[in-house]
């Protein structure tokens, strides 16, 4: 380990877990705080999760690091020698230099042992203390001593700093000694510290603050964060849907979407990005518990390839979905539910009776990052700025930790250069990274920065992928800094109009065979490969000049003779092609390129007229501003439903788009000079990449990672990771990101060598090996391969996860749990 | 020491418990989900042994075979819920094997109903207490396992 680095990360929910993680497993020693009592985050109150809802944070962690295999849940802990846990520590302020940083910290309250806690209860008997419980927002009181988290076995029992009044009652009656005052308690500064990563997660709207829509006033009105305790099977109700007010039983429920966000009286002209995923998911989980749902929403924005299912699945479960705002919330006199007062079309009023309502929460306007955060040294993950989902926090997280090294690479002997060539002779230290658009651009400069060799494969004969054509600046300088990086920098080799024909070899030996631009053979011997192949815009038909893709539109439109480019009639007609089959996923990109393009028409000429027809227009975060800006300069929005998307007719003076008025209710006719369609992006290369490197793939062809929230950017092989445009449609500053956190991972990876791997968790008795096969089709990571010095089947250690799957399957008893033979299964104690 | 005498030494025997319910778990998801049962103060029936598998697809079904000889009641299989199985596919693997090991169980004489493959996954303690409790009163209706009556083992 390396001792000059000492990483401070800030924030122990999942972000700060997984930097903590990364930053370790690159060799250097963490201090990651957190202000709670128990690490988790807001994660640890959410009992299931979207697009699966399951849970499953045990993925994330390194198990396999003590040799405890079972010890790598959240809920049961986690554990990392060079990771020092401070539970109850809050930074105040960071000082100082990159490389000496001085973090003035608090420490706070009592706390309680948990090695010791038995858990008897003794001090909630004398606690003085009566505070509103956390875990069970609107429900009920509890002692200043409480349970510390719902799912927390090991630590069960804490102090609420905030609440306790030290008046020491509970040191007196607890049996075993467990609570004690913190020690240090109080301000104290922490010296020395080579950087900092700030993962603390943003702040909630509380809509009980603003009187939004009467919360706060109705017990019946709750937020989404509330509502996921309430729905909880240990939560307060034990699962049962109960109204707060009277705990009379729910039979209705409604979500309204946008609380405190999309709001400009809020000051709130941001999209929150995933409160649409958490109320589909909340309305599904009610719906299986029998309660009608319906979901009140503005544009449901479910981007990319996973989403876009999760809201058919919603759909089909009978989930009501009212494109709408409701304006007021009341209750009438002898009512038991509250009345929604909505309009969903001008001159139709509707009002509709629920038993609970439950706001869609997001970002707190208000919120801000502390002003140390600007510090030098401090870097700050994406999922302090905005809201992520647990992918997207756990990419952003990743990137972050590679940011930081990154900034290292250079001072110190560590991470890179010797440390990353591994020990472990059957790693190869070089990395393969197939796909030069910004996420493989990314991944390799990242990856040389700390100094470990690249081969960077691209199909097409330039770097960049479509993002150097970008209509955002600031993209197209960014590639092409990368660009330029990537193509000086002395550890990686181009190989552009490169084929990839092959991919063989055991997990971290692998070889690939490639065809160069002039056609001869060559072969890369690689420890890890990143496949971030990305997309391409699929294909209008048509031989009219005036029908454009969305895609091809940025060149034509700065060109004077562009037809229609006067003061003529655009439309855009959005999600063409895409979100129903046989593209049944959103592309992500296109409603924000249709957004600027619109935007810019209306700046050239003030006088042309722009018509956008859309499903929902998807854009998150502060891309929100970019639907306000063309809203307000005129541009004209026109939903349609997908049963009825609008048609177009190619005439001789113009393209006539038939569609239908949503609010009139009539049908409409545009006469367009020029007609822009959205038919979303492909991943045409995915799925051949998925053959070569023999992972698996997707309906729709995209890569398929090993798990959609948890491990997000590796593949189900061991040392193969995907991302970028190619694993599911992004942005290109998140494929970037993205690229950045892939490296991380591969680095995770290839630095396993060095660590002392434990070992295969499956012996193989060769002589008993009759070399059948079945293991090979049982193992789901393609862990077991034919061995040919043994003449059996051999196990790789490093893609295996202890499955035992193919113990079941092994009909000689060749294969045995290591350590534990037959006849010890056999002999349970 | 061998499953049988730990049957035999069953904590039943003295206090009147009448059944041996082992439940087979997978590490991830139901055995986390009894974890969880724990903390939140769950009962579930002093009946059944929890015995821990990384994943239910590493249950052979000898194993299954071998509980009902050496004098298991009911046999209960807690896995992750399709779709979540930490090791992918782990619990398809089961679903498959206990599908195709029903009709043995038949032929044996073990009537199917003393065998149950449920999902219960990490955060539903509740869920593991409640089909804990109602299989453990489905064994009891069916009643002592004729194996162990006979004393076969």
């Amino acid at each position: 380990m390396n001792q000059n680095v000492r990483a401070l990360v800030i924030g122990a929910g999942i972000s700060g877990i997984r930097a903590a993680l990364d930053l370790a497993e690159a060799g250097h020693s963490v201090l990651l705080t957190e202000k709670a009592l128990a690490p988790g985050g807001l994660l640890l109150s959410l009992d299931r999760q979207f697009p699966d809802n399951h849970c499953g944070l045990c993925r994330i962690l390194p198990g396999d690091i003590t040799g405890r295999v079972w010890n790598a849940c959240m809920r049961r802990g986690f554990g990392h020698p060079d990771i020092e846990y401070l539970p109850g520590v809050e930074v105040l302020d960071i000082q100082g230099t990159p490389g000496n940083l001085s973090a003035l910290m608090n420490r706070r309250g009592l706390k309680v042992d948990p090695q010791k806690c038995t858990g008897c209860l003794e001090c909630l008997k004398v606690c003085p203390v009566s505070q509103p419980y956390p875990l069970a927002p609107g429900l009920g009181q509890c002692k200043a001593v409480h349970p510390s988290a719902p799912h927390k076995p090991d630590n069960w029992l804490s102090i609420n700093p905030d609440a306790c009044t030290l008046c020491g009652k509970c040191m007196e009656v607890c049996p075993t000694g467990a609570i004690h005052a913190a020690e240090g308690n109080g301000p104290e500064s922490m010296d020395k510290l080579s950087l900092a990563v700030l993962a603390t997660g943003v702040e909630y709207f509380d809509p009980q603050l603003h009187n939004h829509l009467g919360c706060g006033h109705w017990p019946d009105a709750i937020t989404s964060l509330d509502f996921e305790r309430l729905i909880s099977g240990v939560g307060p109700t034990r699962g049962v849907l109960r109204r707060p007010s009277d705990l009379g039983k729910v039979r209705k429920a409604a979500w309204i979407q946008c609380a405190g966000s999309r709001n400009l009286k809020l000051n709130a002209d941001h999209c929150s990005g995933i409160c649409c995923m958490i109320a589909l998911k909340q309305a599904l989980l009610a719906r299986e518990k029998g309660m009608q749902c319906a979901l009140f929403y503005m544009d449901l924005r479910t981007p990319g390839r996973n989403w876009q299912k999760y809201l058919n699945q919603a759909q089909q479960k009978g989930i009501r979905l009212i494109r709408c705002r409701p304006h007021s919330i009341v209750r009438d006199p002898g009512e038991d539910s509250l009345r929604i007062a909505y309009a969903p079309a001008p001159g139709e009023q509707r009002d509709e009776n629920f038993d609970l309502i439950v706001f869609s929460v997001g970002r707190d306007p208000g919120y801000k990052l502390p002003a140390w955060a600007g510090q030098e040294g401090v870097i700050v993950t994406k999922g302090s700025e905005r809201v992520l989902d647990i992918a997207g926090s756990l990419i952003a997280a990743s990137a972050a930790a590679g940011r930081a090294l990154r900034s290292f690479s250079d001072s110190c002997a560590q991470p890179g250069g010797e440390a990353y060539v591994s020990e472990h002779e059957h790693i190869h230290p070089s990395v393969l990274v197939v796909g030069g658009g910004p996420a493989g651009l990314s991944a390799a400069l990242s990856l040389a920065e700390q100094k470990t060799q690249v081969v960077l494969v691209e199909k097409k004969d330039h770097l960049g992928g479509h993002a150097i054509k970008s209509m955002v600046p600031e993209v197209r300088e960014q590639v092409l800094e990368l660009r330029d990086k990537v193509q000086k920098h002395p550890e990686i080799e181009v190989l552009n109009e490169a084929r990839l024909q092959s991919c063989t070899g055991p997990a971290g030996r692998f070889v690939a065979r490639l065809l160069d631009a002039r056609g001869h053979k060559r072969e890369v011997k690689h420890g890890a490969a990143i496949l971030a192949c990305g997309t391409n815009p699929s294909r209008v038909e048509t031989e009219d000049p005036r029908i454009i893709n969305v895609f091809d539109l940025p060149e034509k439109l700065l060109s004077p003779d562009a037809p229609g480019n006067s003061s003529g009639r655009t439309v855009f007609i959005l999600c063409s092609g895409t979100r129903r089959e046989p593209a049944d996923y959103c592309s992500k990109v296109c409603c924000q390129l249709a957004l600027r393009q619109a935007i810019e028409i209306r700046r050239l000429n003030p006088e042309s007229e722009v018509t956008i027809f859309y499903r929902d227009i998807i854009v998150q975060g502060d891309d929100e501003q970019l639907y306000t800006r063309a809203r307000s300069d005129g541009v004209c929005f026109i939903p349609y439903l997908p049963e009825k998307p609008p048609v177009f007719q190619a005439g001789e003076k113009s393209v006539t788009v038939q569609g239908v008025d949503p609010y009139l209710k009539e049908d409409l006719q545009i006469e367009a000079d020029r007609l822009i369609l959205a038919s979303g992006v492909i991943p045409e290369s995915a799925s051949d990449l998925a053959r070569i490197f023999d992972i698996q793939s997707t309906e729709h062809g995209f890569l398929k990672e090993a798990d959609v929230k948890y491990r997000p950017l590796d593949s189900v092989r061991a040392g193969i990771f995907v991302c970028g445009s190619g694993r599911n449609p992004v942005l290109a500053g998140e494929a970037v990101l993205e690229g950045e956190a892939a490296a991380q991972t591969a680095l995770s990876w290839l630095a396993r060598g060095r660590r002392n791997w434990p070992g295969s968790f499956v012996r193989v008795k060769t002589a008993l090996c009759s070399l059948c096969a079945m293991c090979l089709q049982a193992c789901p990571f393609k862990a077991r391969y034919p061995d040919e010095h043994t003449g059996a089947m051999a196990v790789d250690a490093l893609a295996c996860q202890g499955c035992g799957a193919c113990i079941a399957v092994c009909p000689n008893k060749a294969s045995a749990w290591a350590g534990q033979e037959e006849e010890e299964m056999h002999e349970l104690e | 020491m061998n499953t049988q005498d730990n049957l035999k030494r069953h904590p039943g025997e003295e206090t009147g418990q009448d059944l041996n319910v082992l439940a087979l778990v997978c590490n991830w998801c139901t055995y986390t989900a009894a974890d969880l049962a724990g903390v939140t103060r769950l009962k579930y029936p002093t009946q059944v042994k929890l015995i821990r598998f990384m994943c239910t697809g590493m249950i052979d079904v000898r194993y299954i075979l071998r509980c009902f000889l050496e004098g298991a009641d009911g046999v209960f299989i807690g896995g992750c819920h399709p779709g979540d199985c930490h090791y992918l596919s782990g619990n398809l693997k089961a679903r498959v094997r206990i599908k195709g090991l029903r009709p043995v169980l038949e032929m044996a004489g073990i009537p199917e109903q003393r065998l149950r493959l449920s999902w219960i996954g990490a955060s539903e303690g509740k869920k593991l207490q409640e089909e804990l409790t109602g299989f453990t009163s489905e064994v009891r209706k069916l009643g002592p396992a004729s194996f162990r009556q006979m004393h076969l083992v």
